[in-house]
């Protein structure tokens, strides 16, 4: 079974080198941006914000005070990672596309908890916002992958 | 969840704030170490180019000079070391930590050491750029250990060590 660890392993990197590529961050990771940001601004809407989005920008019509999503900020390496250790651990394909489309919602949906209260954060307090965008929702992106994964580890014996 | 799940995500829960507290009160030792290490480092890869560094909170601000030119970086060595709290809060949340402690301190070690890769290869990008002429010869693959060395540091290392680490555990409620 470690050797499937050691081939995860060289997924993540082979993740983190693509991330990292400009084309790719360009072509695919910029509407994939886009699209978080549409999807943050539209959830503010529903939550009485004013937020202005213009491409991967949100805005705060009153502060002018802006966040923009960048890669970094997208959950595309997250979702790497959960996609990468799904595909590796030796499950039926049923329990691989359900993992795979419930773990991207839940990576993704947590990441748009991430985009709107570093928006938030942005607009009151830009220590507050520097410690969270830099260090805490890293941090706590990966263990919402993890903790995922350990869950449909769970599942998948079980069903 | 009788297989120790839950006792798990419960300890990690609780034990990730801490361990994230525990580590940004240590961040202007972390700080100073990697601003030391990370300086000799690059006089010994780079002994044409003298460097200062100086540190405030979570910035280190290193001085290049050549006779090409000079250049000033501002990183930000804290976004380097962020897998820390996360390794510790899994490997303490882990029920087979006792027998692991060697582990623990390894890891740590090991992550730091990735981390300092990475902030004396982003000082020799970020230098290069700086000043067209200074160090252009190891833009490229000094640009290529940044990326790994990032990746290794700050997710690689530290999931991958507690998944090595805890491999029991794990498979333990995995497996039919």
């Amino acid at each position: 079974m470690r050797h499937r660890i050691l081939l995860l392993i060289l997924l993540l990197g082979l993740g983190t080198v693509l991330g990292g590529w400009g084309a790719v961050q360009n072509g695919l990771l910029g509407p994939w941006c886009e699209l978080a940001a549409g999807l943050s601004a539209r959830l503010m809407h529903l939550l009485g914000s004013n937020v202005v989005q213009s491409g991967a920008v949100l805005q705060d019509p009153q502060s002018h005070k802006a966040i923009m999503v960048s890669w970094g900020c997208s959950g595309a390496d997250a979702t790497f990672i959960l996609i990468s250790a799904i595909l590796v651990y030796p499950a039926s394909l049923r329990a691989k596309l359900l993992g795979l489309m419930t773990g991207f919602a839940a990576v993704q949906g947590l990441n748009l908890v991430r985009i709107i209260t570093l928006y938030e954060l942005n607009r009151y307090s830009e220590p507050l916002f520097n410690f969270a965008h830099a260090y805490l929702w890293q941090g706590l992106l990966m263990l919402d992958v993890l903790v995922f994964l350990l869950l449909w580890l769970r599942w998948q014996r079980t069903n | 969840m009788n297989d120790g799940l839950k006792t798990f995500l419960l300890r990690l829960f609780f034990l990730y704030p801490l361990c994230l507290a525990g580590w940004w009160a240590l961040a202007g030792f972390q700080v100073e170490t990697m601003a030391a290490v990370t300086s000799g480092i690059l006089e010994m890869l780079l002994p044409h180019l003298e460097f200062a560094s100086q540190t405030q909170w979570e910035t280190i601000l290193i001085q290049v000079q050549g006779s090409e030119g000079q250049a000033s970086v501002i990183i930000d060595p804290l976004v380097l070391t962020r897998g820390l709290p996360i390794f510790f809060a899994l490997m303490l949340a882990a029920p087979e930590f006792e027998r692991k402690r060697r582990a623990l301190l390894v890891g740590a070690l090991a992550i730091f050491v990735a981390a300092i890769m990475g902030l004396a290869s982003e000082t020799a990008v970020r230098m290069a750029e700086a000043v067209p002429n200074l160090d252009q010869a190891n833009r490229v693959p000094a640009a290529f250990i940044q990326i790994i060395a990032k990746s290794v540091a700050t997710r690689v290392l530290p999931v991958g060590l507690w998944l090595w680490q805890s491999w029991g555990f794990v498979a333990g409620f995995a497996k039919k």
